[in-house]
């Protein structure tokens, strides 16, 4: 046959379509998609040290040997012409042009028609499986890997049936770009895409033969395999060496640095029955149209020369539905299944059916199809079904290309440079920082700064078991990874020195509370928006990190071998551009162009089978709309119209909530507003609303009253609460009946109050050279007062008090350390929360340390737990007993978050609970009130301490009751009371004791404890600290 | 790797000259090496820093044509430094490099011929007298406590032109301004550097010193000197009205904290108040001091009672216990039952001049003896409940209703 030497105008119009809409909208999309900005990330690793794969950055060092580095080098190579953005949306644009190339390549070598192979071309432009995988989830080493792939499929298909070698050798080169750019797609790609290609080229190679392909038996397939045996062990051969040889130490390194990641949660792997918004984005986008179009396209691969790809197809499919089924995790087994992201098998599969999408839009369009349709509906029926079918396609694309947009997956877009800028301000990259609320941005940040951060965005590359241990995607967005989340968080805030950690950037205020209590404080707030907490006495980070240095010929390989293989298959490629351009005499024709089809009507059942599906499809989708209404409608019933409401409340959209208040109940808008403008506190403003669900204790047509039981999780604690909420049916909607108010009136309109503020100058002259010697600040004298080693159960904890005897305000930080008799250390940690850091002159605090291991560290336990419990604790396991201990406390002076303002009024102990009130005498709003209430035995000595959140904010010349129940009725005993080993600044206790305060009064009125009766206390006393939201 | 490989041809010739000339050499020293003996002679054992050194040698039983490797070995306060000179120029003088005449401090040096050492000595570099600054003077802790027990030391470690410490027994002079007073103190330098202890006065404030050193003199030194721990005090309070209506605020006061010697203590200083009510419930409550004087507050009690306040600083100091009563500002009120007796309104509340109470006033309601107390607050006088009946069915209950100190016992019949 001889070649048209046209060229396919369906092709052309696929390119500039595909450039014009992926092209255009690319801009706004990528930055925000949830993987480009680290592969940009890793692209400026290599911009800046092509040959050393070990990166400082992320977690506490690690090697970006860890990912095919192709993609990432182009990008950093790109970046020297027009910055790193510019490289990645050019390596975005060029990945778009290769997938339609591709999938042109790929649909021409299936069908052997030009034609179709150019519908196929068009179609992969909106193909949405493939505009999420771009403009969503933004894989650009995934993309380019499999449109290299698609490109080598057809050389790989000649090579086979021709043997020439100089396919084979094409067929190796563009492999090689496929491996050296991601390293799943060629081993997966071999399963899915070449076997099911070999199976056709014998089926083909059979077919020629026989001549007939309804002669091929299976006896003539296998003298087929026999001889073409050779070939496809010689490229089978071929392509292992090159997957092992391309990124020979990227397997290197997988196997000297396992994985030891638990599997972290994916959407593509959740029951998408269960987790609709799994099944949108990881079922429903990608397939699309292709829903409804399923028995044809079963019909047509299952065909005898399509045999292998039918297979495939549906291998892909199955496994593409995640934990829908158990068929996948059967299938893949439980490791791969937790490791793999399940999407792509959609992705895969949406890509492997291209082929004949093409051919049905052209049959449908201009085919057989269309003229079997036209005649026995007319073409009118014809035409509006196909605009509807295009329609639905076209807007399927659309609306996932703007999907980010209308459910923007990640937080606004943050202006990096005041932070940058900070960084290298002063030292303060001498130390490492942690983004909080910052989403995908922080590998971008990242990317602009030479400072490290404890956290990273690649997991695979994580080292610290604190880290590796938990399911968690990062700590920056921990709060969406429940207790291993804010857990993971907490080990890092508690003991930030262990990881030179100093800075923390907030775009969350969520966090702020957690930070608070565990002895950070507020920096500044800069120019972007984002709240810069640190922590005092963090040492700096040494001048030599560790690292893990790899032999010199791999770091060769890893930077010459990615692009020599592209270059390798652009020589090769261009030969073939010339041969095509210039000597089209000598053209001959591709040998599996000699199987296009002539399409004649497929059998009626076929129809009648696609009618039914389409029916049923149709049937299923408004059955889902409709329980989906039922259930997110929010007046339609009274349970309805709560969760409604307290989900807009949770999402702080108080107008929506106000039209869900009883109109008839006379609160008009502007009260409620205020109303809810003066409410503050954990529960409202720092709380994420987890599950709602309601009883309705009274029920009739017109009024309800349902008992409402919220959980909320807060990064302190979890509040579960229950109300009892009226609701009003008003012409068929329901309505909430308003709750009272408080009608408490402040005594003073106007008062004043004089206050001791303090400030710090840090460095009186203004240079980078080193502190000057008068520049420093006396450290504060702390003393310990008490502190004892208390077993409860198996668990250790140092209870204890302190007190600032300086004259100086002190922030305080205290690490404990546990020995065994053999004076062996057992564990070391830092106090959390149950301390007050910040301490005034002559201020003391209770304190608890406890001794937290890393959570879940141990494989044998029983799995994490699957609800959110921010108090979860994991208790060390220790080898031996500890006897003895050790207490570093470092106090700073201290110049914010001091206040004294809040009085607590009229406690007293009340069937097991502590009530009473706390009245703000002071002029700031405390917004989280703690309360640490102590428990003392017989001989008033204390015991244990706990820590208390109040969820309700204390306003100035306002009063809120509080009633905490005392617990912790296990029984206590001291080990150990000894104050040798408690040093205050690296001196010993006792001596500053003796010198500071030789007599001290111990008869203190102010220390009077409240007797309770409880089997293993006798005394308790609490103390207020309050965390200041909106210091005025 | 390029770099590497163009050096290499400059590299490469270098080391094959050296092999060659090494091995010549060995063949000669086996030969000669024994017999040398020579001597370098030091004209002075002490210099000052700056000057000039020079050391000559001399070298005996070989001709000076035949000498080719002469060497000196100096022994520094910066490391060992080897000096060479062409042998063949008559006499052999080795002029040491002022970067090391300019460091005070013993040289140790030895002469080397041919490999062998032929003489050892040392001599010592003197600071430079003439030229004397103070280059570093340190005082820490920068604040004490007053009363004499507490210090600080001073330190200065002058130094001549070059940087080198001067020697001991040099005179230092320090100068202190406590007050109004100015004090010197002459010292003399010890083991390198000049050094005082001050001791605190009985007052707080600022010291200032220096340390002079002939016509130089230091930077100015701030010592500041805080009030010592606080004696016991006493407290006072303020109040707008003597009724309990739950409202008003209560400020406790403390005389001015000072301590043993009269300072105020320092601003900031916290205070802690605790207080007890005829049916032992505790109130706490805390200020910082400014001026010495720590004002806390309190909200009025909604009950007649008579709160018996103290106050501390923990371990430190304490102040007399004081007793406040508080009145009631109601005599009585009034309950009305509506809807089947499940709605009770309590009021009109009025106060102490007849007026109706400000709002927010706590009422409670508890039922039958039940734990569950339900709270009210007043709105313009009246208080309202709502018995629900979900939870109290038809039937006769106590109900007991207690508003500002005041309560009322009603038996009812609920419907």
């Amino acid at each position: 046959m001889i070649m048209e030497k046209k060229t396919n105008k369906y092709l052309i119009t696929a390119l500039l379509l595909g450039l014009l809409f992926h092209g255009g909208s690319v801009f706004f999309t990528l930055e925000t998609t949830y993987d480009a900005l680290i592969h940009l990330f890793f692209a400026e690793h290599y911009s800046q040290s092509w040959f050393e794969p070990w990166n400082y950055s992320w977690y506490t060092g690690f090697t970006v040997m860890g990912y095919p580095p192709l993609v990432h080098q182009t990008i950093g190579l790109l970046s020297y012409i027009g910055g790193l953005k510019f490289g990645m949306f050019t390596v975005a644009l060029i990945g778009v042009t290769l997938f339609i190339t591709g999938v042109y390549r790929f649909a021409l070598l299936i069908t052997g028609n030009r034609t179709v192979a150019g519908y196929a071309a068009i179609l992969a432009v909106f193909s949405s499986s493939f505009v999420e995988t771009l403009h969503i989830f933004g894989q650009l080493p995934s993309i380019i890997g499999i449109s290299v792939l698609l490109h080598t499929l057809p050389e790989i298909y000649l090579w086979l049936r021709t043997g020439k070698i100089k396919y084979l050798i094409t067929s190796l080169a563009m492999l090689a770009v496929t491996i050296t750019s991601h390293h799943v797609t060629p081993i997966f790609g071999m399963v899915f895409f070449i076997f099911p290609l070999i199976g056709m080229a014998l089926m083909d190679g059979s077919k020629e033969k026989v001549g007939n392909i309804k002669a091929v038996t299976f006896k003539v397939f296998l003298t087929t395999f026999k001889s073409y045996f050779k070939r496809i062990i010689t490229f089978g051969l071929g392509s292992l060496v090159l997957i092992i040889g391309c990124i020979l130490p990227y397997w290197i390194n997988t196997k000297n640095n396992p994985i030891t990641q638990v599997p972290i949660p994916h959407g593509s792997r959740d029951n998408f029955l269960e987790v609709t918004s799994s099944g949108l984005v990881f079922f429903l986008i990608p397939w699309g149209i292709l829903l409804l179009l399923f028995p044809y396209l079963f019909y047509r691969y299952f065909s005898k020369r399509y045999l292998f790809f039918g297979i495939s197809f549906a291998i892909l499919t199955i496994l593409g539905t995640g934990g829908t089924t158990s068929i996948p995790i059967t299938i893949l087994g439980e490791n791969a299944f937790n490791i793999l992201t399940l999407d792509r098998f959609t992705l895969w599969a949406s890509i492997i059916i291209l082929p004949i999408f093409g051919e049905f839009a052209y049959r449908f369009s201009d085919g057989d199809i269309k003229k079997y349709l036209q005649e026995k509906w007319g073409p009118l029926i014809h035409r509006v079904t196909g605009g509807v079918l295009v329609g639905v396609f076209i807007f399927i694309a659309l609306f996932t290309v703007s999907l980010g947009k209308f459910r923007p997956a990640q937080p606004q877009e943050i202006n990096m440079l005041p932070i940058v800028n900070f960084l290298n301000q002063d030292d303060h990259d001498k130390w490492r920082y942690l983004p909080l609320g910052f989403g995908d941005q922080m590998a971008w940040l990242s990317a602009q700064t030479k400072a490290m951060t404890v956290d990273g965005n690649y997991h695979s590359a994580r080292r610290l078991p604190e880290l590796t241990t938990k399911a968690v995607e990062r700590l920056e967005n921990s709060k969406f990874r429940g207790v291993e989340g804010i857990g993971s968080l907490q080990q890092f805030l508690t003991v930030p020195d262990k990881y030179h950690l100093k800075y923390i950037f907030s775009n969350d205020k969520f966090y702020d509370p957690i930070l608070y209590f565990s002895g950070w404080h507020r920096l500044q707030q800069l120019e972007n928006g984002i709240m810069v907490w640190e922590r005092a006495g963090v040492t700096p980070l040494p001048n030599v990190l560790p690292k893990d240095e790899v032999p010199l010929f791999q770091k060769l390989l890893w930077g010459i071998i990615p692009l020599s293989t592209v270059i390798f298959a652009l020589l090769i490629n261009l030969r073939s551009i010339w041969f095509r351009t210039l000597k089209r005499s000598s053209q001959h024709a591709y040998t599996y162009l000699a199987f296009e089809q002539k399409y004649t009507p497929p059998n009626k059942w076929l129809f009648y089978i696609s009618y039914l599906w389409i029916l049923i499809m149709i049937v299923v989708f408004a059955f889902g709309g409709y329980t989906f209404y039922l259930k997110n409608t929010a007046q339609l019933t009274g349970s309805n119209v709560v969760k409604a409401y307290y989900d807009a409340l949770d999402f702080k959209n108080f107008e929506k909530a106000y039209s869900y208040i009883n109109p008839e109940s006379g609160k008009s808008k502007s009260q409620y507003m205020l109303e809810v403008s003066v409410s503050d506190g954990l529960l409202s403003s720092y709380a994420k609303l987890d599950a709602i669900s309601t009883i309705a204790i009274q029920e009739n047509d017109s009024v309800a009253k349902l008992k409402t039981f919220t959980k909320w999780i807060t990064p302190l604690k979890v509040f579960n609460t229950q109300e009892i909420i009226e609701v009003k049916k008003i012409n068929n909607k329901w309505f909430i009946t308003p709750q009272n108010i408080d009608l408490d009136i402040p005594p003073d309109q106007l008062f004043s109050e004089n206050t001791t503020t303090f400030y710090n100058h840090g460095r009186r002259r203004v240079t980078s050279g080193k502190t000057y010697h008068e520049d420093v600040l006396k450290q504060p004298v702390v003393e310990v007062l008490s502190a004892k080693l208390v077993k409860v159960g198996e668990e250790y904890s140092i209870v204890g008090t302190l007190q600032n005897i300086d004259f100086i305000p002190a922030d305080i930080a205290i690490q404990a350390t546990l020995y065994s008799k053999d004076n062996k250390i057992l564990a070391t940690y830092n106090a959390k929360d149950i301390i007050k850091h910040k301490l005034f002159a002559k201020e003391s605090s209770n304190f608890r340390i406890d001794f937290e291991g890393i959570a879940w560290s141990n494989f044998d336990a029983p799995p994490p737990p699957e609800v959110f419990d921010p108090n979860e604790f994991t208790p060390i396991v220790l080898n031996e007993v500890p006897v003895s201990f050790n207490l570093q406390v470092s106090a700073n002076v201290a110049t914010t978050d001091l206040y004294d303002g809040l009085a607590i009024q009229d406690h007293k102990i009340n069937d097991g609970f502590i009530e009473g009130s706390l009245f703000n005498t002071g002029i700031q709003n405390a917004t989280i009130p703690q309360l640490l209430i102590s428990y003392y035995d017989d001989d008033k000595k204390l015991i244990n301490v706990s820590s208390n959140y109040i969820e309700e904010s204390v306003r100035p010349q306002r009063k809120v009751n509080f009633k905490v129940p005392l617990g912790n009725n296990d029984e206590r005993t001291i080990l150990n009371t000894s104050l040798r080993n408690v040093f205050i600044n690296g001196l010993p206790n006792k001596e500053i004791s003796n010198k500071v305060v030789p007599d001290r009064i111990l008869d203190d009125p102010t220390q009077t404890l409240i007797p309770v009766k409880n089997k293993n206390y006798s005394y308790i006393s609490i103390q207020v600290n309050s965390y200041i939201g909106n210091p005025n | 790797m390029k770099k590497v490989f163009k050096h290499i041809w400059f590299i490469l010739p270098v080391i094959i000259i050296c092999i060659g000339f090494q091995s010549i050499q060995d063949d000669y020293l086996i030969s000669d090496n024994q017999a040398l003996t020579g001597v370098l002679i030091e004209n002075n054992t002490k210099y000052v820093a700056g000057d000039t050194i020079t050391l000559s040698g001399k070298i005996e039983n070989i001709k000076s044509s035949n000498l080719t490797e002469v060497f000196l070995q100096l022994s520094t306060s910066y490391g060992i430094t080897v000096l060479s000179v062409d042998p063949k120029k008559e006499p052999i003088k080795f002029e040491i490099p002022n970067f090391i005449t300019k460091k005070s401090g013993w040289i140790q040096w030895t002469f080397f011929a041919h490999g062998k050492s032929l003489d050892t000595g040392s001599f010592e570099i003197l600071p430079h007298t003439s030229f004397e600054k103070i280059a570093e003077t340190y005082v820490g802790p920068p604040s004490i406590i007053a009363g004499g027990r507490d210090f600080t030391m001073i330190v200065a470690t002058p130094t001549d032109i070059y940087d080198n410490l001067l020697l001991d027994k040099t005179p230092v002079t320090i100068n202190e301004q406590r007050d109004v007073n100015t004090q010197t103190f002459p010292l003399v330098i010890n083991k390198r550097i000049a050094w005082k202890h001050i001791f605190s006065p009985k007052k707080k404030g600022r010291i200032f010193a220096t340390a002079l050193l002939e016509n130089s003199s230091s930077k100015e030194m701030n010592i500041d000197v805080f009030a010592n721990q606080p004696q016991d005090f006493k407290i006072s309070f303020e109040r707008v009205h003597p009724f309990a209506d739950g409202n008003q605020i209560l400020t406790i006061n403390t005389s001015i904290l000072k301590d043993a010697y009269n300072n105020i203590i320092t601003d900031g200083t916290l205070v802690q108040f605790i207080g007890r009510d005829d049916s032992n419930q505790i109130f706490r409550t805390s200020s910082n001091t400014i001026n010495g004087i720590a004002s806390a507050k309190l909200i009025f009690p909604n009950a007649p009672t008579t709160l018996k306040i103290k106050a501390s600083i923990p371990g430190l100091a304490k102040s007399q216990e004081i007793a406040i009563a508080f009145k009631s500002i109601l005599k009585e009120f009034e309950i009305q039952f509506s809807e089947n007796n499940r709605t009770i309104e309590v009021g009109p509340l009025k106060s102490y001049l007849g007026q109706l109470i400000p709002d927010g006033a706590e009422v409670t309601l508890s039922i039958d003896g039940n734990i569950e107390t339900q709270k009210a607050s007043s709105k313009d006088g009246f208080a309202s409940f709502n018995i629900s009946e979900d939870f109290y069915p038809k039937g006769d209950y106590v109900f007991t209703i207690n508003a500002l100190g005041i309560s009322k016992k009603v038996k009812k019949a609920i419907n």
